[in-house]
């Protein structure tokens, strides 16, 4: 992370495609890496929209045939009754693509030599979501976004976690357990975690915006000074407004959609762009005046760009975590127990946020020398009287994407 | 052409095949055309479920997102995509019908290959990648556009650049096919018998090289229509086009038998332009040359 630029191939495309797309990512990372070790971050990881439409035909068909019957049964029986059973010998990790240290795999083989361990990888949630709902992956492992634990472990796709095999798990900070996703962590750990928040160019806005209210005020009276952005995408654009304006991203009324529309509206043309692939590098170049943002690429864009302020947002934004998961029919949950003990070890949590950069919810991590630069950096280690005001987007129902799909539309139809 | 069939118990010259020969093309048509059609059909007309839990597309008889899709919202949009598709269209007309012309006229035969091949040659790069390289091209504070002043970048006119670019070789092509195969002697002629030069190219060369001209456009519009990743990335995802709901539909809202049917309204929108080329394509046949 210490430098994002080198190498990074960016492109624009919506941000639902963007991990789609990271097959072809691995396939270039892999081609690259045996050249001269070129990198691509999950977040930026190549979103090539037009090929992401091959892509939709190619997944069609696998979400309908989700058959769950089985797996709510796995689900309760298995719970608790690990304790004391032999690891077994095999650990599959079904992962975003560069999203786990291999080092860490490498620590953890060392420490459980019989285990074998191996990583296959999805490019998106929806890609996750359509193979657990299927069954018969075989998958350990599983990291799924908040949104997606409620959807899964409704559906008794996902192992109750047994917390006697996780001793570890005292080790994380009580703001990061214990969500409302998931209450008392029965299926779910969290693995990092992030927001979205914004950042400005101080030599042309004068201002100091500080909150999401603020940032919506200046973009009418800077847009003809440069080029806003907003994050491509449905959640981030109608959930960040709804979140900015102090209502529930997740509500089922129409009504509430319609007031996001309606405060949006009068704003449309003020966003110049609505980017969210290749937003960061034109950032970091100083081509964006005001823009949304990951707070991953904001460390980034902040680093790149001395005239760039960024900002975690005081009062209501959007907050995001990756959890680690067991599915329900996982055929070695001993050893994915053992595996979800060790990445919460406060190292080995450490190297991770080193490789991702991403925030972990690790207490004892946060306290280690290693962390300084990250315990300094007020954009990564976000204070706790910030990130209580952040809220989670978990869309719970499919009238929930569906509001907020059509409002989005209403919003993009709107010149 | 076919219309003169041999007589019955003339001898026709025309080799015999054994039907099932034709096997593996309609093996191929089923399975890559009839079907997937089908499958967009049955979600179009299937309706999605209420709860994550359990099936997520609930199949059955559902007119519910046929329905859906006359909302003034996406009428909007489709009828902004067509007027966009319509707009792109002419501008690859008025570009690709001089190059098309001057090819197939004015350039000698022995470099009329070369020509052909660099404006094929586009064509083995990813479409991407080259919308990509337009975006480069056209950013006003790029090393190009930014010198001659240009700021049009995330506009309305970069998405036309995009369109008439991503698309010129596909009305080219056609075009040019028919320019070649023209008989060029009837435009000396009406030259010789007093013709101006423009009413000579209204009279012959129009008339005689509309099939091409007709299916270049087509070949042009349609694809134009269902674009997707030129507005997105010249247009800066401001401007909506009617493929870009859809893919919201299936990817943002999971909402894939509103998808369909969003997919199948603009189908049957643009198989009525096919069936007009179709009629004047016959028409053109019985009466022209």
């Amino acid at each position: 992370m210490d430098k994002p630029n080198q190498g990074e191939l960016r492109l624009l495309a919506p941000a639902e495609l963007k991990p789609r797309m990271d097959r072809l990512a691995r396939l270039a990372q892999k081609a690259a890496a045996d050249t001269e070790g070129v990198k691509l971050s999950r977040r930026h990881a190549l979103g090539l929209g037009g090929l992401g439409l091959l892509a939709l035909a190619g997944c069609g068909g696998s979400g309908s045939e989700a058959s769950s019957g089985g797996g709510a049964a796995a689900s309760s029986s298995a719970a608790g009754k690990l304790a004391g059973k032999p690891m077994e010998d095999r650990l599959l990790i079904y992962n975003f693509s560069d999203y786990l240290d291999p080092k860490t795999i490498k620590g953890f083989k060392k420490a459980n030599a019989a285990v074998t361990v191996k990583e296959t990888y999805y490019s998106s949630t929806d890609e996750l979501e359509a193979k657990i709902k299927a069954g018969g992956g075989n998958y350990d492992v599983i990291v799924p976004g908040q949104n997606s634990i409620a959807a899964l472990g409704q559906a008794g796709h996902l192992h109750e976690l047994d917390k006697k095999l996780l001793p570890n798990f005292a080790n994380l900070q009580p703001q990061w357990t214990n969500l409302d996703y998931d209450k008392g962590n029965t299926f779910s750990v969290v693995k990092n975690w992030g927001y979205t928040g914004f950042y400005y160019r101080h030599d042309v806005i004068t201002e100091k915006p500080t909150t999401w209210a603020e940032f919506f005020e200046l973009l009418p009276k800077y847009s003809s000074k440069g080029r806003t952005n907003m994050l491509e995408g449905t959640t981030l654009i109608i959930g960040g407004a709804m979140i900015a304006l102090g209502m529930d991203p997740d509500s089922e009324n129409q009504a509430d959609y319609d007031k996001a529309v309606k405060f949006l509206e009068p704003l449309a043309k003020h966003i110049k762009t609505l980017d969210a692939t290749t937003y960061s590098a034109d950032s970091e170049a100083g081509k964006i005046i005001l823009g949304q943002g990951w707070s991953g690429d904001i460390v980034n864009i902040v680093k790149a760009n001395e005239n760039v302020t960024g900002v975690a947002p005081d009062g209501p934004a959007e907050r995001w975590a990756d959890n680690w998961c067991i599915p329900a029919d996982a055929p070695h949950p001993v050893a994915a127990h053992a595996w979800l003990n060790h990445l919460m070890d406060p190292q080995v949590a450490l190297t991770e946020m080193e490789f991702t950069g991403y925030p972990t919810p690790n207490a004892k991590t946060w306290e280690l020398p290693g962390a300084k630069k990250f315990r300094d950096n007020e954009l990564i280690n976000v204070p706790e009287s910030k990130l209580g005001g952040y809220k989670f987007i978990i869309s719970p129902t499919p009238k929930v994407l569906n509001l907020r799909q059509q409002a989005y539309e209403k919003f993009r139809a709107t010149r | 052409m076919s219309a003169r069939r041999a007589v019955k118990g003339q001898r026709g010259f025309a080799p015999r095949y054994p039907a099932w020969l034709a096997s593996p093309l309609l093996g191929y048509y089923l399975l890559l055309f009839v079907a997937p059609l089908a499958i967009l059909v049955t979600f179009a007309f299937a309706r999605q479920s209420d709860s994550f839990a359990g099936d997520q597309i609930v199949y059955g008889f559902y007119t519910e997102q046929i329905s859906a899709v006359f909302d003034s919202l996406y009428l909007n949009v489709i009828g902004q995509t067509l007027l966009i598709a319509a707009g792109g269209t002419l501008a690859t007309v008025a570009v690709g019908f001089p190059l098309a012309y001057w090819m197939a006229r004015h350039v000698s035969s022995r470099r009329k290959t070369i020509v052909l091949l660099l404006v094929i040659i586009p064509f083995w790069t990813s479409f991407l990648i080259r919308t990509f390289a337009w975006k480069l091209i056209l950013d006003g504070n790029g090393g190009i556009a930014g010198f001659f002043g240009l700021d049009i970048l995330y506009t309305w006119k970069a998405v036309l650049i995009g369109l008439v670019y991503g698309y010129l070789p596909l009305f080219v092509l056609p075009v040019y096919a028919s320019l070649e195969r023209m008989d060029w002697s009837l435009v000396d002629g009406a030259k010789d018998l007093g013709a101006t030069p423009w009413k000579a190219f209204k009279e012959i060369t129009l008339p005689l090289t509309r099939p091409g001209l007709l299916s270049g456009t087509l070949l042009v519009f349609i694809p134009m229509c269902g674009e997707y990743v030129i507005p997105q990335m010249l247009g800066g995802g401001r401007f909506l086009f009617v493929g870009n709901v859809i893919q919201g539909q299936f990817i943002g809202a999971s909402n894939w038998p509103f998808g369909s049917a969003l997919s199948l309204v603009l189908m049957v929108v643009l198989a009525v332009f096919v069936v007009l080329y179709v009629v004047s394509a016959l028409k053109e046949e019985q009466y022209g040359a």
